[in-house]
């Protein structure tokens, strides 16, 4: 009794959700994309300083890179996920995951992406799936408070589909923290 | 039998010469009879084959394998060569001008416009649009849809990169009447069989004339053979050219006509009809002929081509286009001026079409074995689903995941870095292998089994079973620092000579690769610069089998062996094996599968299969980030650093070098934002060669990686995890800007709690303090 139930409300405040962050995404306070690096002509690649092996040069040394946060949603993989959700509402589950698909191939580095499919699986039912996705979608959140707080609501709603009311109530309370 | 017949008849009236005659004549109604019976069962028999084959599915249609679609949107990752290159590689025709018709682009500078075909995806028909775009900084900008359902995204059909052939090697598009190019069945018609509409599957008069040609000459000059002969010919019966088969054609040839209309019969032999040949691979009907010299669809096709294909039926070879330009011209022509004289065109217009070149795309848009490894890799994982008997019958289309132009790079890569490396290859050549996956889809990209990416032989990314050497340290460094009471990225390690004896009094002493021992070295040290002494002591205080544990989490499905010798990589695993490992530690410590297949679809359109996306958390995401932290530390700094004369200084990646003993494996695995790549280098007799990961294998990597645009890898610092400047020799937290700081990620609460500063004379007394007690 309670899954079903559960279910319902879960996924109309997904619904709700997607459609939140997506308007979010697409404004321009959200983060930037990862640095792009064309490819350079071979004259400049040659004359590039070759990187010192000596301990003697430590001014040279490029400390490892890192993000606080996901990569912004590209617009085209942004009205994919529109679209998806329109698929999945309309019942096309497995249609709307595969659009999902090509948008996670355009912006393979933004949270919503994974929540959003994460949705499409919760719809279907693949709880398991469904939370996959959704901590892969966290692990990009980085120091985001918005995505944090959707990816945990949402872990949330998954974690009570699944049944695991005390699961559910940690992840509610974690997403209540931003 | 005559006697004993007569004998039966003894008391019959009359005079003996009648009842000769009768009896004669009784022999030869029986015998008669005999006859109609056995030419009744040979008909019948002969019926039933045609109508057996004709019926229900005519053709073995093979399976087609194909890469991945070409997505056009703003900000798309593409050179204007790359662009230009693959819309080649798919039939595309570069024109100066407008395209005027689907399959042709434009391109001046950086600028194009595209005009693309129509094609089925497994979500859907793409439609046919006109688009024009630039490439700005290896970038898609300002996409406009010109002609066509407007989009901000926009898919060009793939190219096909393999088929699943019938055990007779027949290629064919099938294609019906209404797919016709004005004046195909005309032309056809006129040329082959001009009473095609009027008789009864054989015509007696042009038999007699062939006959009366061939008995003149001596041998056979003129078939004679209707259409409907022609068909029965290639359908049921050999190419010999006897009697009996002539007989046997025409009867069959009677039954067709008599069973089928002219359209279906028509219809059939369209798509029967032997047009050329491409290796093994035979080209059968105008459908795929149509693709394979002119690269476009059948109905797009203008009047000269249609003649040109039209003139090949009588001789595919001789009148071959590329082979023999000159005889398909002069045959083409012939067929043009034929159609004027016939009034089906006029004669401006057959001058005008006798003026046009012949148009023959250089190489067919696909030819046979270009990728035989990826095909080999996506054959094995359809064998998992399909039988072999539907893949090579069924007319499946199974669309892959391959990248052309990442394969292209994968390529280049190998065979100009093998080239230098090993200039003249003796009896046993270096050989390597090459896997390209998407760093967060773990789609295959490109695979390269060998240092001719042409010859389908030994697959090495698949089957080179090789010791991985330092390639295991990061899942050991990453079990160690899955305990983040025990050891951070700044745990001093101890890099000095140790003996281990077993149990059977063996011992077992691990060396450097330098030979040298280091004293005391952080951990992110030991793994940046590849220590194999301090490596071991932490391996050996994690636990041999929870290394390997942490490996078979990450995706490798070996067992490995577990002895402290694993430690260094004694364990032998595949280039694909390797793949799998390091996918999971580049997607943040989520195992994503390895793909190649995205979906099987038929022939129809209706999808069979779905290789979905999937990820699972195998490994805790912090101490994932430590480990990348690393693994940059040995692009910038370490044993990986080598990769930069190549690599833009702003491109950052993060990998781990592998060697074996005697340099018999060159590794390198390692990632940037978009891209894991794998290399392997060796011989495959497992001879010792000259080269280390640095010097062999890491080479392919980054001359692949400086020819591919990217996004630099700037892993996310996941919930859990902090940036501290630390003083590593004093184990303490410290400033921005002090002689030796670091900044260094720790997972929370394992960060050092003590401060030093190097500010003013305090914090010097306490550092040297530090210092002292360190020492």
């Amino acid at each position: 009794m309670r899954k079903p139930s559960g279910f319902k409300g879960v996924s109309m405040k997904s619904g709700a959700l997607s459609v939140m962050m997506l308007l979010a995404g697409c404004s321009a306070m959200g983060p930037q994309e990862s640095i792009y690096v064309p490819v350079s002509p071979p004259s400049q690649a040659s004359s590039m300083p070759s990187p010192s092996t000596h301990e003697a040069a430590p001014a040279k040394i490029v400390t490892p890179s890192y993000r606080q946060q996901g990569d912004a949603l590209s617009p085209v993989a942004a009205d994919m996920i529109r679209q998806a959700n329109a698929q999945i509402a309309s019942g096309d589950i497995l249609g709307g995951i595969s659009r999902l698909e090509r948008a996670q191939r355009i912006s393979p580095r933004a949270p919503e992406v994974y929540y959003t499919m994460a949705e499409g699986y919760m719809r279907q039912g693949d709880y398991g799936t469904a939370e996959q996705f959704a901590r892969k979608g966290l692990s990009l959140a980085g120091s985001s408070d918005r995505l944090r707080r959707s990816g945990w609501l949402l872990m949330a709603d998954i974690l009570r589909a699944q049944g695991d009311g005390k699961g559910a109530q940690a992840a509610l309370d974690r997403a209540n923290n931003f | 039998m005559t006697k004993r017949k007569s004998s039966r008849k003894p008391s019959s009236s009359g005079s003996r010469g009648s009842a000769a005659k009768s009896s004669r004549r009784s022999f030869y109604w029986k015998a008669a009879l005999v006859l109609l019976v056995l030419f009744a069962g040979w008909v019948a028999y002969l019926d039933a084959v045609v109508t057996s084959r004709f019926e229900g599915r005519r053709w073995q249609v093979p399976s087609r394998v194909y890469a991945r679609p070409l997505e056009l949107y703003n900000g798309a990752s593409l050179t204007s060569d790359g662009l230009a290159w693959e819309l080649k590689q798919v039939g595309f025709t570069p024109v100066s001008s407008d395209p005027s018709q689907a399959g042709q682009f434009e391109r001046s500078g950086d600028r194009f416009v595209i005009y693309t075909h129509a094609f089925r995806f497994p979500d859907g028909m793409e439609p046919s649009r006109e688009v024009s775009l630039a490439i700005q900084g290896d970038r898609v900008a300002g996409m406009q849809v010109l002609k066509g359902a407007p989009s901000n995204i926009v898919r060009v059909q793939p190219l096909q990169i393999g088929g699943i052939y019938p055990s007779d090697n027949e290629d064919r598009i099938l294609i019906q009447l209404k797919d016709l190019p004005p004046h195909l069945s005309d032309t056809l018609i006129l040329v082959e069989d001009r009473d095609f509409y009027h008789h009864f599957g054989i015509a007696p008069l042009s038999m007699l004339r062939a006959l009366f040609v061939d008995l003149r000459a001596g041998h056979v000059v003129q078939g004679g053979s209707t259409l409907t002969q022609q068909l029965a010919k290639n359908l049921f019966l050999t190419r010999q050219r006897t009697i009996g088969r002539k007989i046997t054609e025409a009867m069959m040839a009677i039954l067709l006509d008599f069973h089928y209309s002219k359209d279906e019969i028509l219809e059939t032999y369209l798509n029967e009809v032997y047009l050329g040949q491409d290796g093994k691979r035979a080209i059968h009907g105008f459908g795929l002929a149509s693709q394979f010299y002119f690269g476009q669809p059948l109905h797009t096709l203008s009047l000269p081509q249609v003649a040109m294909l039209v003139g090949m039926v009588k001789g595919p070879t001789y009148y071959d286009p590329r082979r023999h330009p000159e005889h398909a011209m002069q045959r083409r022509n012939m067929i043009l001026q034929l159609l004027a004289d016939h009034g089906e065109i006029d004669a401006a217009t057959a001058h005008k079409a006798m003026a046009q070149p012949l148009g023959v795309i250089q190489r067919p848009s696909y030819s046979e074995d270009l990728y035989p490894a990826f095909v080999d890799l996506v054959k094995r994982h359809l064998s998992r689903d399909y039988k072999e008997q539907d893949l090579r019958s069924a007319g499946l289309r199974i669309f892959t995941t391959l990248n052309p132009q990442v394969q292209h790079a994968a390529e280049q890569a190998e065979s100009t870095t093998l080239a230098r490396l090993d200039p003249h290859p003796g009896k046993s050549p270096l050989e390597g292998a090459l896997v390209v996956t998407g760093k967060e889809s773990g789609e295959v990209l490109a695979l390269v089994g060998g240092r001719n990416p042409r010859y389908a032989g030994f697959n090495r990314a698949l089957d080179a079973s090789r010791q991985i050497g330092s390639l295991v340290k990061p899942a050991l460094y990453l079990t160690a620092l899955s305990h983040p009471d025990r050891y951070t990225l700044i745990t001093p390690l101890k890099d000095e000579p140790f003996n281990i004896v077993f149990d059977d009094g063996k011992s077992w002493a691990p060396r450097n690769y330098d030979r040298e021992a280091h004293g005391e070295v952080p951990l992110h040290e030991a793994l940046a610069h590849s220590y194999n002494l301090a490596t071991v002591r932490v391996g050996l205080d994690v636990g041999v089998d929870n290394v390997i544990d942490t490996m078979h989490k990450l995706g490798v499905k070996e067992s490995l062996p577990s002895y402290p010798a694993m430690l260094l990589g004694a364990g032998t695993l595949t280039p694909v094996d390797v793949t799998a490992m390091y996918q999971s530690i580049a997607a943040g410590g989520f195992d994503v599968p390895l793909r190649s297949i995205r979906d099987v679809m038929t022939a129809d359109g209706k999808v069979l299969s779905r290789y979905n996306l999937k990820v699972k958390q195998v490994v805790d995401p912090r101490a994932d980030h430590l480990v990348q932290y690393a693994m940059q530390e040995v692009m910038r700094e370490g044993t990986g650093q080598s990769a930069y004369r190549y690599l833009p200084s702003d491109l950052s990646a993060a990998g781990k070098t592998g060697t074996t003993d005697d340099s018999r494996d060159s590794w390198f695995a390692g990632f940037t934002g978009d891209y894991l790549a794998v290399a392997w280098v060796g011989k495959d007799d497992n001879a010792p060669t000259r080269f280390t990961g640095a010097t062999g294998a890491l080479r392919v990597w980054s001359d692949l990686m400086a020819s591919l645009p990217q996004h630099s890898l700037e892993p996310v610092v996941p919930a859990g995890v902090t940036y501290y400047w630390v003083d590593g020799k004093a184990q303490a937290l410290t400033e921005e800007g002090c002689p030796g700081a670091r900044y260094v990620p720790f997972i929370n609460g394992s960060e050092p709690k003590r401060t030093v500063s190097c500010a003013g004379a305090i914090g010097h007394r306490i550092r040297s303090w530090f210092e002292d007690l360190m020492r």
